[in-house]
């Protein structure tokens, strides 16, 4: 199952209530376009904790048709994984406090903000 | 375990590595504290040790882990099912610690149950702590060792990450794994990072050519029949996977590995029995009468896992398959034979609402008439159920608990036990102290107490004439009659001090 297609999505930045309702969307968004796996990797600063697992039961409970992938990497981790993953059609979500990364081609990169939301193809 | 040391262990506690005395009914035990005795003699009795080999091979094993031990095996790997007793032998040179279990933190039903109504942590929780704080897992960890957890309670782990970090988990399974679990064992030999959590969807489930017949026996010789159910409750996960048929080549082939094993009764195990080649909910007769021919012809007894009412009702006053049912499992060998149904509710008005296809052919506003008359059958026919029922549902209103009271009243002639189960919502249950914070309401206690009492009053019945009949179980009998009579005093004293008044 692992080396079907996942639409994938990665995450840095705090994953507040923002940002999972944002990620729920995008889970939402993958099932309407008829999507049946989702991969979702977590830019985390420190080691999993009560409040990132609360946010995960959360955005998990909201989809039971999807499959979902979570994976975990550390946040330092991502401007590597970022060049290494060049052309592969990621969608990266940042949540408060990421840095957006400078240009990597076909990265479609979306911002969790206040009150809006701010997409971009770099 | 093919050669030597095996590679990957798979294995679980206590409350699920045993035979329960060859009696299903219990393991219903394993999943409540101990009351009224001291918790070695309570673990005797709903979990005894199992047999094992001299590598600590037992000698039966949970269903779902001789699934996967057949399926790496076919694959190439050195997997074995290892006895909880055993596994500190093999940690120190093992890649791979997988874990199954059907309520690791006893937050399902009915150990949710006994927590919220004793404020005791049940001794399935208690096992299974005591299993994972004996092993040298540190060690192995530090050495490489990747732990994978799954099994029908593996989204509790999301709510203890503590243990996660504490116990070294690498990766969460939730679902059907037959074709995940090779994924992950491929990267973990390749070292290669895991996933933390992988939700297995509908269109993931492996078809019925993916799914390995089992080569050890498994508990209680328990053989699976299908997957998936058609009925689409609300409260049910099982629902949202297709259904499957096993074809009956496959199920003796299981059958024979349980018979040549020595474990010469079985259950079958579907979400319900009587669908069994059925094409939607139309039962299939035919296909019914050959799968318990089958059965019968390797099987001294046999039961089934679960069965749906409205089909008992269906097969018995379209078909009288019933009948027809009991006459081939009957014998000199069975006089009677127990499944679990699912009530849930008296309320026609929720059914409909959380269920509206449980009932199905027959419409949900008649459900318990439909319950009535599939207990009425049952009687009849020698079937004994455990039955359930759940409260505290989010749509539940007075009137429904006050409708699931009078079936209640009315399904007293008929020989079952039934099981209030409580609806947690699961908000709750990452406080630690969850099981304080469950409202229980007084209506919610009225048809507790009216459970207690039905279940009490055909218990020693089901016990006697039934269940351990025979010299070989009386100490076992003893116990448990002796145990019946100590709840019986408690709980109708405490009925009595909450001034329930339930219909002599």
């Amino acid at each position: 199952m692992l080396s079907q297609k996942f639409l994938k999505v990665w995450f840095a930045g705090e994953l507040d209530e923002k940002a999972v309702e944002h990620l729920k969307r995008k889970l939402a968004e993958a099932l309407a376009h008829r999507e049946r796996r989702v991969l979702i990797r977590f830019y985390l600063d420190k080691n999993p904790h009560e409040s990132y697992y609360d946010a995960l039961r959360n955005i998990l409970l909201s989809s039971v048709s999807l499959s979902i992938v979570v994976e975990e990497r550390p946040a330092s981790e991502l401007k590597k994984d970022l060049e290494r993953a060049s052309g592969e059609g990621i969608l990266l979500v940042l949540g408060r406090g990421a840095l957006r990364p400078s240009r990597i081609t076909g990265l479609l990169v979306e911002e969790v903000e206040e009150g809006c939301l701010r997409a971009s193809l770099t | 375990m093919s050669e030597g040391k095996p590679d990957i262990i798979l294995t679980t506690d206590r409350s699920m590595m045993t035979t329960h005395h060859g009696k299903e009914f219990l393991g219903f035990m394993a999943t409540g504290p101990a009351i009224g005795m001291p918790e070695r003699l309570w673990m005797w009795i709903a979990c005894p040790k199992m047999k094992t080999d001299s590598a600590g091979r037992p000698w039966q094993a949970p269903y779902a882990l001789r699934k996967l031990e057949a399926l790496l095996q076919d694959k190439g790997y050195n997997a074995a099912v290892i006895d909880p007793d055993h596994v500190n032998r093999y940690l120190g040179d093992a890649k791979i610690l997988m874990l199954s279990h059907h309520d690791y933190f006893a937050l399902c039903p009915p150990s949710s149950e006994w927590w919220v109504v004793t404020k005791k942590e049940p001794v399935n929780a208690k096992s299974f702590r005591n299993l994972m704080e004996g092993l040298s897992l540190a060690e192995a960890k530090r050495r490489g060792l990747k732990v994978i957890v799954g099994g029908p309670a593996a989204w509790q782990w999301l709510y203890k990450p503590d243990l996660i970090e504490r116990w070294g988990i690498d990766t969460i399974v939730d679902g059907e794994g037959e074709r995940v679990v090779t994924d992950l064992v491929e990267r973990a030999y390749a070292g290669e990072p895991l996933p933390r959590y992988i939700f297995v969807g509908p269109n993931d489930v492996p078809s019925i050519e993916e799914i390995p017949p089992i080569k050890r026996p498994s508990i209680n010789g328990l053989v699976e029949i299908m997957r998936g159910c058609p009925r689409g409750c609300k409260f049910c996960s099982v629902t949202l996977r297709p259904l499957r048929h096993i074809p009956l080549d496959r199920i003796e082939k299981e059958i024979l590995v349980n018979v040549e094993g020595g474990v010469d009764s079985g259950i079958l195990h579907s979400e319900d029995v009587l669908l069994y080649g059925a094409n939607g909910i139309r039962l299939n007769p035919d296909a019914l009468i050959k799968l318990h021919e089958l059965s019968k012809k390797y099987w001294k007894t046999l039961a089934w896992s679960h069965a749906s009412l409205a089909a008992i009702k269906l097969a018995e006053k379209e078909h009288g398959l019933i009948r027809k049912l009991a006459e081939i499992i009957c014998d000199e060998h069975q006089r009677y034979w127990g499944v679990e149904v699912g009530i849930e509710t008296g309320s026609p008005k929720l059914a409909k609402k959380i269920m509206p296809a449980k009932a199905a052919p027959y419409p949900a506003e008649k459900w318990p008439e439909v319950v009535e008359e599939a207990f009425a059958i049952m009687h009849d026919n020698n079937v004994i159920p455990a039955a359930t029922l759940i409260l505290g549902l989010p749509e539940e209103t007075p009137d429904d608990v006050v409708a699931t009271a009078e079936l209640l009243d009315r399904l007293r002639p008929y020989r079952s036990l039934i099981v209030p189960m409580f609806f947690v919502p699961m908000g709750l249950l990452k406080n630690k102290n969850w099981f304080t914070d469950v409202e229980v309401k007084d209506e919610h206690k009225e048809v507790m107490a009216r459970c207690l009492l039905h279940s009490l009053r055909w218990a020693e019945d089901i016990v006697n004439k039934f269940y351990l009949k025979g010299g070989k179980n009386y100490p076992l009998k003893l116990v448990i009659n002796a145990f019946l009579k100590y709840v019986s005093y408690k709980g109708r004293k405490v009925v009595r001090e909450l001034g329930i008044e339930v219909p002599a």
